[in-house]
């Protein structure tokens, strides 16, 4: 378990090095200044109208596979001895 | 203001610990807690996009991807009982039946 | 606006059977009746739309229906429906669909129904979809397929050694003339490139009007084999030809036909009347221009054919199983049918309606005859005709349509009047062209074959008929008569073997002969026949009398000397009959062909040559694959360590091989 762990140390730091050198390289097209009054900002609102009206078909999706991945894992968790 | 970027400098250093609990982990729940630290990274790229953009789908986004990061967690870990039942180890490098 | 509809509906003709098939194969075992209902709604679709579409373009020839896709490069693939392919659409999906239903009581009792319904279904669409496809490429290509359901088929009750054996026959046979076929197509193929200078955008090389357009310069494109000039475009037709000998089972290669009689009755019914064997003089009288403007090319197919006519029939009236006779006959009229394009020669076009006519009443009587022999057999158990007999008694309705279609196949009618059989209203143009055409080249050989085997013809049915239906049993059998749903089918056909003939006979011609020239393609077939060297004289119907009432006569001479000796029994058989006779020994051993090409060509010559070949080569070859494989394994054997099955490994090369990749894409633009 313990051996060879240079390698992904090695990879791991290559790939952040990469991607914030990439990151920081790249300059992203942003607002200029957040919002001044963070109490004002009603996120929940907003994230819940997109939920029910944009979003609305992923939702459902989403809880579709949600239910599956249930009905799943306690069916395989529950295993075939004790019923 | 803090710059975007160093939301997403943090974002990479998350991911990059994933990777390598990923890479040297043998045990299979020390990976998927090591996979969910990936996914919350790409959820908090996504949410530091969508504050600096102005614009809220990325959120919703994030919403998103942690539901199906508990749907994915929670057959992975059934998985897991699965086959501690049947083999009585859960190191996944012991698990070599279907190899050469 | 119903125009429009119809004519986005035709690429369905083919689709509908395909599709059928696609279902009855995966789901025909849990269906009622095998899933028959499949293939026969699918077929009468194809029927009602190839009738509609006839039924209009009969209105108006110059307009047909031709749609095009591009396929690759310069090739395409569409939809043709022009005269010619309207009549052989309507008959091919009408056949089909009598002997689809004839054959749900016919293989009531066969465990493979599905199999069998499957494949006929895909059988029929091959058909139709040869029959309209608007250029060479697909015409091959479904010609093929017609050929492998044809070995699927012949081959279908695979346990038994010698269906198996047919399956393969026909298979191989028949693959000889696809390669001619194929060897046409190349050169056509080669030689078009070559005229309209490469590969052009727009135009679709392979399609029949683009390669009627190129006649006069594939004509005049001369090649030198063994000295002799011979054009191109003979080259091409000859190998055409080639294919259309194997496909339709003309001399030499039509020893597959009699051994297909090894599938089951309709599947025989099938090949010999709708599908396969018509593919190959659909394939001369599509591509016709090409023919009549090919020096000789004609005169080889009318050889030929008059010569299968004649050989074939001698072959035919010694045969003792009944489906045998009917295999003989479908290659003695197949004979006809060449040799009627053959002499187009002389009376031109006319020779492409007299041909394809011939072709749709062959069609209608052959089927008959073919699912009458079913019946009989179906009923009584054998099919050799010495153990019949007397069946007439017991199967009155199978008796009578029966006769009714031996009565069209050799042609019994009234010239110069509108009664007759539909089988005299086509065999006899062609005969009477014949007649032209010795009259005109003073080479009376052709007309000689023809009369000769119509003799043979009218003796060899005859003779079927008077064994198996009259006189007394000969041997223990009890026979009913099959039920409604083979009878309805037969009572049809014989209407139409009938009245068929008669009834269209000169719309038909007239309508044919607007194949041509039409909205695809316009062609001068005068000119055409100016390029060919040939003369085109006149048409036909205006002969002496005697020739006219000829071929009546001598097929009532076959008919009374058939009904001396099988009905009357006024001739002693025992000696004429025995293998002390050389004649009867040498018909009945069919001209020792099984010897010739299985035991001389197959064994003695290929296998012996290539055996040789093979020692030589194995030894170079062996050792190249070997080498190759011990390489191979080798090599894997330690590259496959590296698939260690750990996820993790896995992912470690794979984001090293991200984070690498970057660097390099970024190098390379910076470089760039």
């Amino acid at each position: 378990m313990q051996t060879n762990r240079l390698l992904p140390f090695l990879v791991s730091l290559l790939f952040v090095a990469v991607v914030v050198i990439g990151a920081f390289g790249t300059s992203w097209n942003t607002v200029s200044e957040l919002p001044g009054n963070p109490a004002d900002q009603s996120n929940i609102e907003g994230i819940g109208m997109l939920i029910f009206t944009q979003y609305a078909a992923p939702f459902e999706v989403l809880s579709v596979v949600l239910l599956a991945s249930l009905i799943g894992a306690i069916y395989m968790a529950k295993g075939e001895g004790n019923k | 203001m803090i710059p975007l970027v160093f939301y997403l400098g943090l974002s990479a250093l998350l991911f990059s610990i994933g990777i390598y609990g990923v890479m040297t982990h043998k045990n299979g729940i020390r990976m998927i807690m090591c996979i969910e630290l990936m996914l919350n990274s790409a959820n908090l790229n996504l949410v530091a996009f969508s504050s600096y953009t102005g614009t809220l789908n990325g959120q919703v986004f994030a919403i998103f991807s942690i539901a199906l990061a508990a749907a994915e967690a929670a057959v992975g870990f059934a998985i897991f009982m699965a086959i501690y039942r049947m083999h009585d180890k859960i190191n996944l490098d012991e698990l070599k039946i279907l190899r050469w | 606006m119903v125009k429009t509809a119809l004519e986005e509906f035709a690429f369905l003709i083919p689709i509908l059977p395909a599709l059928a098939f696609v279902i009855t194969f995966f789901f025909g075992k849990k269906m009622p009746a095998g899933g028959a209902i499949f293939p026969i709604l699918a077929i009468a679709g194809s029927f009602v739309i190839s009738f509609m579409i006839t039924l209009r373009m009969l209105g108006n020839p110059e307009e047909v229906i031709s749609q095009s896709h591009s396929w690759f490069a310069v090739l395409n693939f569409g939809v043709l429906i022009d005269p010619l392919a309207a009549v052989m659409l309507s008959m091919v999906s009408f056949v089909s669909l009598l002997i689809h239903i004839y054959a749900v009581s016919y293989m009531s009792h066969d465990p493979g129904k599905p199999r069998y319904f499957a494949e006929t279904a895909l059988f029929t669409a091959a058909m139709l979809s040869l029959v309209l496809s608007d250029n060479i490429l697909q015409f091959f290509v479904s010609w093929e397929l017609v050929g492998l359901c044809s070995y699927l088929l012949i081959g279908f009750w695979f346990e038994k050694p010698s269906a198996a054996a047919a399956a393969k026959k026909a298979f191989l046979t028949t693959r000889v003339g696809d390669v001619m076929f194929l060897t046409g197509i190349i050169i056509l193929t080669s030689d078009l490139l070559k005229l309209a200078g490469g590969f052009q955008d727009g135009t679709y090389l392979l399609r029949f009007d683009e390669i009627f357009s190129y006649i006069p310069q594939l004509s005049a494109l001369q090649a030198n084999i063994f000295g002799f000039e011979i054009s191109h475009l003979t080259i091409i037709t000859l190998l055409f030809f080639g294919g259309a000998i194997g496909k339709s089972g003309q001399f030499p290669l039509h020893v597959w036909l009699p051994d297909a009689m090894e599938g089951p009755t309709t599947v025989s019914a099938l090949i010999h009347a709708a599908t396969m064997v018509t593919a190959g003089v659909y394939l001369v009288a599509r591509t016709f221009p090409m023919f009549i403007a090919a020096p000789d090319s004609l005169m080889v197919v009318a050889y030929l054919g008059g010569f299968t006519a004649l050989f074939a029939g001698t072959m035919g009236i010694v045969m003792n199983d009944l489906k045998r006779v009917l295999a003989y006959s479908t290659i003695s009229q197949l004979g006809y049918m060449m040799l009627g394009l053959g002499l187009g020669s002389v009376i031109g076009l006319e020779a492409v309606g007299v041909s394809i006519f011939h072709l749709i009443n062959h069609a209608f009587f052959k089927a008959l005859l073919f699912l009458c022999a079913g019946s009989v057999i179906h009923a009584v158990g054998t099919q050799d005709m010495r153990e019949l007999g007397g069946v007439g008694k017991v199967m009155p309705i199978t008796a009578v349509t029966m006769t009714i279609a031996a009565l069209s196949l050799a042609g019994f009618g009234i010239p110069g009047t509108l009664i007759g059989t539909s089988g005299f209203f086509s065999k006899d143009p062609i005969i009477e062209a014949a007649y032209i055409f010795g009259e005109h080249s003073n080479n009376w050989i052709p007309y000689l074959f023809s009369i000769a085997a119509a003799f043979l013809t009218s003796a060899y049915i005859f003779r079927l008929i008077f064994m198996t239906f009259t006189g007394k049993p000969r041997s223990n059998y009890h026979g009913h008569e099959s039920p409604a749903i083979m009878t309805v089918p037969l009572a049809i056909l014989a209407l139409f073997a009938l009245v068929f003939g008669g009834l269209t006979r000169t719309g038909f011609m007239a309508f044919l002969e607007e194949t041509f020239t039409n909205s695809f393609v316009n062609l001068n077939i005068g000119n055409l026949a100016g390029i060919g060297r040939n003369e085109l004289i006149g048409t036909t119907g205006n002969e002496p009398l005697l020739i006219l009432w000829l071929p009546l006569i001598v097929a009532l001479a076959g008919l009374a000397i058939a009904f001396l000796i099988y009905y009357l029994r006024v001739v002693k058989l025992g000696p004429l009959a025995s293998m002390k006779n050389p004649i009867y020994r040498l018909l009945y051993k069919r001209y020792y062909q099984h010897e010739i090409y299985t035991e001389f060509l197959s064994l003695g010559i290929v296998y012996g040559v290539i055996a040789f070949l093979t020692q030589v080569i194995d030894v170079i070859i062996d050792s190249i694959v070997e080498a190759f494989g011990i390489i191979t394994v080798g090599v894997s054997e330690e590259l496959r360590k590296v698939q260690t099955g750990v996820v993790q490994n896995y992912a470690t090369a794979v984001i090293a091989g991200v984070g690498l990749l970057i660097i390099l894409v970024k190098l390379i633009m910076e470089v760039i």
